[in-house]
């Protein structure tokens, strides 16, 4: 990996990451449902910066492109695989929403203009001078992980030489409403792995990653990882399936579980998630796994982009010496007879699995080295 | 150049936009032995329909482990519209599945749970080219497990006269929807190859590569067909517009591109996308 950005709830940057995930987190904030009944609130984790979606998304590409070192010059060699679950449907929302306020008659959403899933990642690219392959991957919450596999292998065969990973979460209504009416919203916090824990608080953020080949000199690498679709249920993950994408990432990157210094969970907080990778976990180490912790209690569920930003954070606090408590754990569940992190733990340099799990049973597991 | 990828099956559906949508309940019922399917749209249900006549088409037991590859442009899209028009102007709370159902790869979950397949399953797409840079997905798959599944798969939503700026087409365009899928594998004699997949960043690389492929057939979308009319009677002569024979939508390549394997086309065929002054080339090569 030879440079990141990263722009989340926490802030924007490796050092805001690593700061945010050393502490308690701040409350969630607090967005309206009133489509669920008038004064409902449900919290969120909204970035803090007050900007726009387009400048998110150049921030976080600017200092991984800037760290990289990869000028405009070499940017049209490069590819760019953007992984979002909702894209741009937040853009399109809100321009919805000011068309009927402004008194107009839209005879349809989303009808202004070209649009498609690939409409942002072209924009991007145009900004950035990006024209090698300009992929945009869709698979729900492993979206972006989903195509920083694919970068990875891309390069790996000898297709491309670097690659822009790029994960995008906006706050969009339909997404929140959504999975409110699935009742995987929390009233309060997210407690990842704990036996009260009753839904997710969803966030939002962009991340990108710029791979390339090794050189030796970079302190982060990306080994391995594998997809698998479960077919068992299009909600809910199998722990049988969790362990195989995990074990299946593992062997992709030549890596045995005895080698594996630590896990980043899923970790959604939701009851079926959580059981399903617990219990996966368990299965693929038995019951003494490496330290695993989730992250999303510091970032929430960033859905398709988690891929990209939960990778970065890790790395963020890796650099930093240490793996993140599973913020919002508090009591073991007594069916998973496992723990996440409860505090932060000092970091070894070696192998870190990531697991990123989405709707339709799209399950991804990455492998990631740190250290030289 | 990559290798050649061999394709084994194909099967491509393609439906011209009326006055409302056209029910696939019945094709679906067909391609799939009846086979009941719960809370799945109209997106999910193309590229059912197209997934399953691409297994008949084969006639061959498939692998569990036959990773799955859907391209698509536009995705779900009708059923975002009508969600998004829920939630803004009616303040309405999205039902549960409609919710669910509009993430890129459900129409892949459900392909895959009706095949039997344990595998990679992704959505993919690229302004104008999605079919194209699904290749390059289905590619990676195919080069670890030795076969894939690949779908190209496109839904209409009403009024068109909206749906027609999604595309970005004018209002005398006639616009549709299709499932288009091809098969990649070596159990089987191949019916032909997917020879290579070409970006060209301008009008001056589409004329240089189409001089470069004397053999080949071309067909390509309007714009990159005007451009080669004009460019010379020799090049016009031997390429068509792909909206003469097929409507308009993203993935209206892979109607081609199946059309000419299933029908037996010897020689090589490049299609020829076109989006805003570039350009992709799929060449095509029968067996």
């Amino acid at each position: 990996m030879l440079g990141v950005g990263v722009v989340s709830t926490l802030g924007r940057g490796l050092a805001a990451h690593a700061e945010g995930q050393g502490r308690d987190p701040a409350p969630a904030a607090r967005v309206h449902a009133d489509e669920i009944e008038p004064g409902k609130r449900l919290p969120y984790r909204p970035v803090a910066a007050d900007a726009g979606f387009d400048e998110l998304i150049d921030g976080a590409l600017s200092d991984a492109l800037g760290e990289a070192g990869l000028d405009v010059r070499e940017r049209p060699r490069v590819g760019l695989f953007l992984g979002s679950s909702s894209l741009d449907i937040g853009v399109c929302e809100r321009a919805y929403a000011a068309a009927l306020a402004a008194g107009e008659r839209p005879e349809a959403a989303m009808a202004w203009a070209r649009s498609g899933y690939g409409f942002l990642a072209d924009q991007v690219a145009r900004r950035f001078g990006i024209a090698g392959p300009c992929l945009t991957v869709n698979t729900a919450c492993s979206s972006s992980a989903n195509a920083a596999l694919y970068a990875a292998r891309m390069i790996r065969a000898g297709e491309l030489d670097h690659a822009v990973v790029l994960g995008t979460e906006d706050f969009n209504r339909l997404s929140l409403l959504g999975f409110a009416s699935l009742m995987l919203v929390t009233a309060e916090e997210a407690r990842p792995f704990d036996a009260a824990r009753d839904g997710l608080v969803l966030g939002e953020g962009v991340a990108a990653l710029v791979l390339g080949p090794a050189d030796g000199q970079r302190r982060f690498h990306l080994c391995g990882g594998a997809n698998v679709c479960d077919t068992s249920s299009a909600t809910n993950s199998s722990p049988e399936h969790v362990a195989g994408v995990m074990s299946e990432a593992l062997t992709d990157a030549g890596v045995t579980p005895q080698s594996v210094a630590g896990v980043k969970a899923h970790g959604t907080s939701t009851p079926s998630n959580d059981e399903a990778e617990g219990r996966g976990l368990r299965l693929l180490f038995g019951s003494s796994p490496p330290p695993f912790t989730s992250l999303k209690g510091h970032l929430g569920h960033t859905l398709g982009a988690c891929g990209a930003i939960e990778t970065a954070a890790l790395m963020a606090a890796l650099e930093a010496g240490f793996l993140p408590a599973t913020a919002g754990f508090r009591e073991m569940d007594p069916d998973l007879a496992i723990a996440p992190l409860r505090e932060p733990a000092s970091a070894d340099e070696g192998f870190y699995l990531l697991n990123f799990f989405g709707f339709g049973g799209n399950n991804t597991s990455l492998v990631m080295r740190w250290g030289r | 150049m990559n290798e050649p990828l061999p394709v084994t099956a194909v099967a491509t559906f393609t439906l011209t936009g009326g006055d409302a949508p056209e029910p696939l309940d019945a094709l679906l019922a067909d391609a799939t032995d009846g086979r009941r399917f719960r809370r799945i749209n109209r997106f999910i249900q193309l590229a059912l329909i197209g997934a399953h006549r691409c297994r008949r088409a084969d006639g061959a037991q498939w692998p569990a482990r036959q990773p799955i590859v859907i391209a698509t442009g536009q995705g779900g899209v009708a059923a975002t519209a009508a969600m998004l028009e829920g939630v803004v102007a009616a303040g309405q709370l999205p039902m549960p599945f409609q919710f669910i159902n509009l993430v890129g790869n459900m129409a892949g979950f459900h392909v895959a749970n009706s095949l039997g397949a344990v595998a990679a399953n992704s959505a993919v797409s690229r302004l104008d080219f999605p079919l194209e840079s699904a290749l390059a997905v289905a590619r990676q798959d195919y080069a670890r497990e030795g076969c894939a599944l690949l779908g190209a798969v496109d839904e209409l939503a009403w009024p068109l006269a909206a749906h027609r700026r999604r595309l970005g087409v004018g209002a005398d365009v006639a616009v549709g929807e299709g499932s288009h899928w091809l098969r990649l594998g070596t159990d089987r004699p191949p019916l032909g190859w997917i020879e290579d997949v070409r970006y060209l960043n301008d009008d001056d690389a589409l004329l240089d590569y189409a001089k470069s492929q004397q053999d080949a057939a071309l067909i390509c979308a309007p714009a990159a067909h005007r451009r080669l009319a004009a460019a010379g009677i020799d090049l016009a002569a031997r390429s068509r517009s792909a909206s003469e024979r097929f409507p308009v939508h993203d993935t209206m390549a892979g109607a081609v591109l199946c059309d000419f394997l299933e029908n037996g086309g010897g020689g090589r065929l490049v299609h020829v996308s076109a989006a805003q002054g570039r350009y992709a080339a799929i060449v095509v090569s029968g067996a």
